[in-house]
């Protein structure tokens, strides 16, 4: 799976026949296996560029491709911003999850395939106990994970895109959900977007940064980061890894 | 849901409205004529809860509303979804929704005697009344639904019809709740008025209005019951929205 987002653009009118242009000439490519951040100020346009690679929102100019050889092609996993909401009240932990696999994509596996890849995400996220509980008794950090495993749970090569993921994580919950991110996006060759503002976790998870600029945003920069593929911590302290969080600040308040 | 009070106040409240009562009647500073104390009135509700056709009255305001309410639940609840779903549809009917719902419901009553016959007018009225209060509920309900699990399934490619089954059906249940518990309360009001307007022989409303001329503590008694009663549905349909809401099957946005 390959997103190639090239020369996106996005504006609308304001009602005073003159147009607000969000996005101008937004261009990156997120290859098989990668992760990719994107952070940008408040207002920045991150969680709009997510949309229209999502197909929620249509872009002004630009093209959007994303290939794949699967037959699953085309389909995306998005753990929005207001993730809570994003869950279903009225159906069980399970059941949100399971609802990945009742649009069009999921309806080409058995249903002990199904099952085979809810417990496999639930797993992963170490919430196999929260299975049977509705959201509405879930912590924040809990309906996160939740949300987070609802998007991995498909077990084809498909888009990740996430809107700050780790927000209401912290501790051994923020390292099981980027590990998990990482693994995920390795083993089965997904494409993964992140929006982040802690730029430490996005350097730690993702292969390069993608920094948005202020006002009408495009690609400030483009930051490759130290990681290694995997997530580890003492890169805090290296100072190559200083280098990047410094050239990446830099570039948010320009 | 506003807790319920359960520190005895409201019995309290009770207790000296109807020490008040009782001792304005009993001291003659009101005409015991048009306002008997209010143990006469007790007296004349047990009277009335000892004879059998007292339940018929009731069980006849209770039937008629019944009927009104479920016709009114199967007839607008679609009316309002097919509304909240479709622009068009909504275009060529919410003036005609908005007009007869703001039209008072007693006013349909003369028109619906005229029109139909017996029974089938009175339920037709309280039918119509009720309808259109599901029909708006219904209609704001399917279309207040939360956009970011709006999104979940738009990115995964399921239909306008799945996506009413798996999210509009079950946001819209708060307000449909909202919706039935007016909606009863209104087949509650135009059931009792109908029986007195109508010249029925039966039911609460045709008891209250017989008893009014020469039978004050009846009436009064009568009333006592339609409140309660009143009282009640709304207390079912409140436990059912607790009982929904702790399932976690109703949410507020």
């Amino acid at each position: 799976m390959t997103i190639e987002i090239d020369r996106i653009s996005l504006s609308y009118p304001d009602g005073l026949q003159r147009r607000v242009k969000v996005l101008r000439s937004v261009s990156f490519e997120v290859k098989p296996g990668e992760i990719v951040a994107i952070a940008g100020a408040n207002g920045s346009g991150k969680s709009t560029l997510l949309r229209i690679i999502a197909g929620l929102l249509q872009q002004s100019e630009g093209t959007i491709r994303i290939h794949s050889d699967n037959a699953h092609r085309g389909s995306v996993s998005l753990v929005p911003q207001r993730y809570r909401e994003s869950l279903f009240p009225w159906r069980t932990v399970w059941s949100n999850i399971h609802l990945m696999f009742e649009g069009v994509a999921g309806k080409q596996m058995s249903p002990a395939e199904v099952q085979r890849c809810i417990l496999e995400a639930l797993k992963t996220l170490e919430i196999v106990g929260l299975r049977s509980r509705r959201p509405i008794t879930l912590s924040g950090g809990q309906a996160q994970l939740v949300a987070i495993g609802r998007a991995i749970a498909p077990c084809w090569p498909n888009t990740l895109l996430f809107d700050e993921p780790f927000s209401a994580l912290d501790g051994a919950n923020l390292r099981r959900a980027a590990e998990a991110l990482i693994r995920v996006t390795q083993t089965r060759q997904t494409a993964t977007l992140v929006i982040t503002h802690d730029i430490d976790v996005g350097l730690l998870v993702a292969k390069r940064i993608v920094v948005l600029g202020h006002g009408t945003s495009s690609v400030k920069d483009i930051v490759e980061s130290p990681s290694t593929g995997q997530l580890d911590f003492t890169l805090l302290a290296n100072p190559g890894f200083v280098d990047c969080k410094t050239r990446v600040l830099k570039a948010l308040v320009q | 849901m506003i807790p319920m009070r359960t520190n005895g106040m409201p019995i309290v409240v009770g207790l000296v409205i109807f020490l008040v009562w009782e001792i304005a009647a009993t001291n003659l500073w009101v005409d015991p004529t048009l306002l008997p104390p209010a143990s006469r009135v007790f007296s004349a509700l047990a009277s009335l809860l000892s004879e059998a056709s007292f339940y018929r009255h009731v069980e006849a305001t209770l039937w008629l509303m019944a009927k009104g309410f479920v016709l009114a639940f199967l007839t607008g609840v679609p009316i309002g979804v097919l509304m909240g779903v479709n622009r068009s549809a909504n275009a060529s009917m919410s003036f005609y929704v908005d007009f007869f719902r703001t039209l008072p419901a007693a006013a349909l009553i003369p028109m619906f005697m005229v029109l139909f016959e017996g029974d089938l007018a009175r339920v037709l009225v309280i039918a119509l009344s009720g309808s259109l209060i599901f029909a708006v509920a219904c209609r704001s309900g399917v279309q207040s639904f939360e956009p970011e699990r709006a999104q979940i399934l738009s990115v995964l490619g399921i239909s306008p019809i799945g996506r009413f089954f798996k999210l509009q059906m079950w946001e819209m249940l708060s307000e449909l709740l909202v919706g039935a518990r007016i909606a009863i309360s209104l087949s509650f009001i135009l059931a009792t008025v109908i029986e007195m307007l109508l010249g029925a022989h039966y039911g609460l409303g045709d008891l209250l209005l017989s008893s009014q001329p020469t039978d004050k503590p009846t009436m009064y008694a009568v009333i006592l019951v339609l409140g309660v009663i009143g009282f009640a549905l709304n207390a079912v349909l409140q436990i059912l929205d607790d009982a929904l809401r702790r399932m976690g099957l109703l949410h507020t946005h």
